[in-house]
């Protein structure tokens, strides 16, 4: 089993020299992977809070791209939130994001529906697939990177190593991370 | 001949002036001749295309906008031989003539 191999030296510094020059990537990584398992954990905390504030109305207007006019409730993450406005007596939920683009600020909805809980499980869902995406991006650099810099020698296993370590990140919570490493310690 | 704003490379795009031959050439003659073939040197404004990160540089926004961005097809990426994403700059000119609309 190729977990099981022991990495060489040349390995074992190519990992350490490849998690310096990641760094930035590996933490960011892992804090939106725990502001993920946070979200997950409060989901129904989150809600309730969301509706709570729905009820008692911010008065604070957000208007979206399209015209639409929603009632911010809670923020979720940075530049994403989540609002709320009335259609025909029913409350109605979404999930807006402002990019702030030099040509000036957007603001979309990601999703909307009118059970808030669902509403913050879809775009949870949606974030596990934008870090999956990163995760694979990050790992596609770091293979390229090794590649370049130790040409000719097999550097699999490091990126292996990384690859398992971001995907337990994302796939576990907090509370249930293990201490045990695979492969190269990184 | 180095680059260093973003800004500046915005101003580039936005303004379409990498598609002026007149002012590439302009450009190129301004350029040292030991800078001026090698993928490498390639000013960061004149690439085709860009990583994740230098997109997102470009744009001013954090890279996990980007990765949104394009979860959302907002944006359309190509993959190179390892898996890296790179953006090509006409889909930066796209998004910013026509934001997220």
């Amino acid at each position: 089993m190729k977990y099981q191999e022991r990495p060489t030296e040349l390995q074992e510094s190519a990992a350490t020299e490849t998690k310096m020059a990641f760094a930035e990537h590996l933490n960011q990584f892992n804090s939106f992977c725990d502001a993920l398992h946070n979200l997950e954990r409060n989901l129904e905390t989150t809600g309730n809070d969301a509706f709570k504030a729905a009820l008692l109305s911010s008065g604070r207007v957000v208007k979206t791209d399209e015209g639409a006019e929603w009632q911010h409730d809670v923020d979720l993450m940075k530049d994403i939130s989540i609002c709320h406005r009335r259609n025909a007596g029913e409350m109605e939920f979404a999930v807006v994001e402002s990019v702030p683009l030099p040509s000036g600020e957007t603001k979309e909805v990601l999703n909307s529906g009118h059970n808030v809980r669902e509403v913050l499980q879809t775009f949870a869902h949606d974030q596990r697939q934008v870090l999956r995406l990163w995760k694979d991006d990050v790992t596609a650099q770091m293979r390229e990177h090794l590649e370049q810099k130790y040409p000719g020698h097999d550097m699999s296993i490091v990126v292996e190593s990384f690859e398992y370590k971001m995907s337990r990140a994302l796939a576990q919570r907090p509370a249930q991370a293990q201490n045990q490493s695979r492969g190269v310690r990184i | 001949m180095v680059f260093s704003r973003p800004n500046f490379f915005l101003k580039l795009i936005g303004a379409g002036q990498l598609r002026n031959n007149n002012n590439q050439q302009k450009r190129m003659e301004t350029i040292p001749e030991n800078e001026k073939t090698t993928p490498a040197t390639t000013p960061l404004a004149e690439r085709l295309a860009y990583s994740i990160q230098e997109a997102a540089d470009l744009l001013g926004i954090h890279y996990y906008t980007m990765y949104r961005l394009i979860q959302r097809q907002k944006i359309k990426t190509c993959r190179v031989l390892r898996g890296k994403l790179l953006v090509p700059r006409t889909e930066l000119v796209k998004l910013l003539q026509t934001d997220l609309r």
